[in-house]
């Protein structure tokens, strides 16, 4: 069995006009039987999210690896990590399991907080980067979340239209993806603050 | 092509124990009796008219075949049905010949055109009839039946709806499309604005629109499927008092 | 042994000090004076070059040296620790730093680990302590501002504006004391820095060969090697030339 689609699940980021947004579902499965439907995907470190699909075992390990060595960094330097920092992190930490890997794709989505410039990027699991100026995608769903995106998004999007645009797409992916669904989770991130939305989904 | 080698078993009897560690003398040797040719397909309907499209390149692995092959095509002259497949070229072309010659018959017999609901019968008797070796063909079937668009779409054995669908897509980038068409022609997910969990009612979609939707989509799997680009056949079958008329449009998409 | 505690292992004495590091301390106070002055748009090092014999070719001899393209540090003490120093700072600004963020270390933070490397050789069996004092002078992209350093044979550190190490060390800082200004620019810092040498110069004259000068300051993107590749900045640390330290002489 492919342990990156054991456990089912969909993560999408976007970046709209000085504002960036991180989607995930909320189900956890154990093939195609549901284990939980309050199983979120995104993890904050800072004002940098993080969107974690794959292997729930590994979900795990991951984001708290992470949460130490971010907190380790902020003790540190005396100041929030980064996105682009960040994602090098990621990228550096996924790169020593390079012969025995993680099975994960993350998703990092952030403002910067010295340029004010909107920042998102995906990684496979052995840490190689994605940088990307519209969209990024990762789990089960994501070829539905690649159409949709590809089709929905747009340059320039306002905070309230990314919100709408992102969760159309996670939605109608995950609607079309027996391993996802089940509830999500919406932040949508601009310089002074964050929104946290949960959507009502189909529950099936 | 690989499938048509043989193994020489003459050269190699007696067995040659230097190099063969294996018990017997004969070599067997498998052939593969499909290829995915990659493509993808879609059908939406509107109201009065139907809108059948396919992406116009023909691939094996990573190499392009054909920039130009079409995938939709008239079951007739005369006839407003019109057929896409997709798959293995070959399987998709022979259902695609098998349906014009029946529509033919059909006509030399009857006198009449064949109807869409009976070509959509025959069509899954032609599929399913191939049950244990099947005709690797994903197929959407269009026309117009008593003033309305109609649209089948099938499995590789013959499976269908028999009252037919709103829209369809088939081939490499179905999973990209399919969504998009939940979204944009079911209206799925969509509500009305402050009203609470009021679903944003289906309606007919307007030939433009159609179009409109099927050249994003199919732009917008290009971008993201190595398997679909170069061109785009769009084929709409349109109502008209008693007949119909059909036309087709050639769009571009990326060859890269 | 005529005295008790004359180990190679750094040990406390009765009286709780630790007299290697003292020594080491010692070392430093007979070094060549070094020092730095930390300005609102850079930072300048300045020491003197001292050579033994007029033979020795004196553009072989370095005692400023980059750590990272926005990092350089200067020492008052043994020139060969220094190099250990110099290339250990280096190695963990890499190990512990660019290889996992992909960017260079903050000033802080390489000083950090620089000082951590000179507190274990107190700490460690069979070692002596370094017997170098440091002036660190690096830029700080994230809060785009200049920090000055000193670092301790015992591993201690100090953020300073302005500092001298080494054996004219307190009249220099006096000197300093009275010239420094808030709001200093790198010229005018370049030019104090030269004036306090030749305060407490303590051989020889002052000329190209014998100041070595490495200066923090704007991007040097002639330095980089090629143009045109977008966002790409040069090192904001760097060393005066020869010629260019004869032509700030010349107008003190």
């Amino acid at each position: 069995m492919d342990p990156f689609s054991i456990n089912g699940g969909a993560c999408v980021a976007m970046v709209g006009k000085n504002c960036v947004a991180i989607a995930c579902d909320l189900r956890l499965g154990k093939q195609t039987l549901t284990i939980s439907n309050n199983y979120p995907k995104i993890f904050s470190y800072g004002d940098t999210y993080l969107g974690l699909t794959g292997l729930a075992t590994d979900i795990e390990t991951v984001s708290t690896d992470l949460r130490t060595k971010v907190n380790m960094y902020r003790l540190r330097e005396e100041r929030d990590i980064e996105p682009e920092t960040f994602t090098n992190l990621v990228s550096s930490y996924l790169y020593q399991r390079r012969f025995g890997p993680f099975y994960v794709s993350p998703v990092v989505a952030g403002i910067n907080n010295r340029t004010g410039e909107p920042f998102i990027a995906a990684f496979d699991c052995l840490g190689c980067t994605d940088y990307s100026k519209d969209f990024v995608v990762s789990g089960t769903s994501s070829n539905q979340l690649f159409g949709t995106c590809e089709s929905l998004w747009e340059p320039g999007l306002e905070p309230e239209d990314l919100f709408e645009t992102i969760s159309q797409v996670l939605l109608n992916s995950m609607d079309r993806d027996a391993l996802a669904g089940w509830g999500a989770h919406v932040y949508i991130i601009t310089k002074d603050q964050v929104i946290k939305r949960l959507l009502k989904t189909r529950q099936d | 092509m690989a499938y048509l080698h043989t193994a020489n078993i003459i050269s190699d009897f007696p067995p040659s124990h230097h190099h063969h560690t294996s018990a017997g003398p004969f070599v067997q040797h498998q052939i593969t009796p499909y290829t995915n040719n990659g493509g993808t397909i879609l059908g939406i309907t509107g109201e009065d008219f139907v809108v059948l499209a396919g992406d116009t390149r023909h691939s094996e692995g990573y190499s392009i075949n054909s920039r130009t092959e079409k995938k939709v095509h008239r079951l007739g002259k005369e006839s407003s049905l019109v057929l896409a497949t997709v798959g293995f070229g070959a399987d998709a072309l022979d259902v695609v010949e098998t349906m014009k010659r029946a529509v033919e018959d059909y006509k030399f017999h009857h006198n009449k055109e064949m109807s869409p609901p009976a070509a959509a019968q025959l069509l899954m008797t032609i599929l399913y009839s191939n049950r244990f070796f099947p005709k690797y063909a994903y197929c959407i079937l269009v026309g117009i039946h008593a003033g309305k668009g109609v649209l089948y779409s099938y499995d590789v054995v013959g499976s269908y709806s028999k009252s037919g669908e709103r829209r369809a897509a088939a081939g490499a980038a179905s999973d990209l499309i399919v969504p998009f068409l939940d979204n944009q022609v079911e209206l799925k997910n969509q509500y009305v604005p402050y009203a609470w969990e009021e679903e944003i009612p289906v309606q007919p979609l307007p030939m433009e629109k159609v179009r409109r939707l099927v050249k994003d989509a199919f732009t917008s799997a290009t971008e993201r499927h190595i398997q679909v680009g170069d061109g785009l056949q769009i084929i709409t079958v349109a109502a008209s008092g008693v007949g119909w008329g059909v036309s087709e449009e050639m769009y571009e998409l990326k060859k890269d | 042994m005529a005295d008790r505690y004359s180990f190679s292992l750094t040990t406390f004495s009765p009286s709780g000090k630790l007299v290697q590091i003292e020594y080491a301390l010692a070392a430093v106070n007979q070094g060549v004076t070094s020092l730095g002055i930390k300005a609102t748009n850079g930072i300048v090092l300045a020491t003197e070059k001292k050579s033994t014999s007029s033979l020795i070719n004196p553009s072989s001899l370095e005692k400023i040296s980059l750590i990272t393209p926005n990092i350089g540090m200067v020492y008052s003490g043994m020139g060969p620790d220094f190099r250990v120093l110099v290339d250990r700072a280096r190695k963990v600004s890499h190990t512990n730093y660019k290889r996992i963020y992909n960017e260079y270390p903050p000033t802080r933070i390489l000083v950090q680990d620089v000082a951590r490397v000179m507190q274990e050789a107190t700490q460690s069996g069979g070692v002596r302590p370094y017997g170098v004092s440091l002036l660190v002078a690096g830029w700080d992209e994230h809060t785009d501002t200049p920090a000055l350093y000193q670092v301790d044979p015992s591993g201690s550190y100090f953020p300073w504006k302005a500092t001298a190490i080494g054996k004219s060390a307190t009249s220099a800082k006096t000197f300093l004391e009275k010239r420094y200004a808030e709001g200093l620019e790198l010229e005018d810092a370049i030019h104090i820095a030269l004036l306090t040498l030749k305060e407490t110069l303590e051989g020889g004259e002052l000329n190209g060969d014998t100041v070595e000068i490495g200066i923090v300051g704007t991007p040097a993107d002639h330095l980089l090697g090629y143009e045109g590749v977008e966002g790409k900045k040069g090192p904001r640390f760097r060393k005066l030339s020869p010629q260019e330290i004869e032509d700030y002489l010349t107008n003190l």
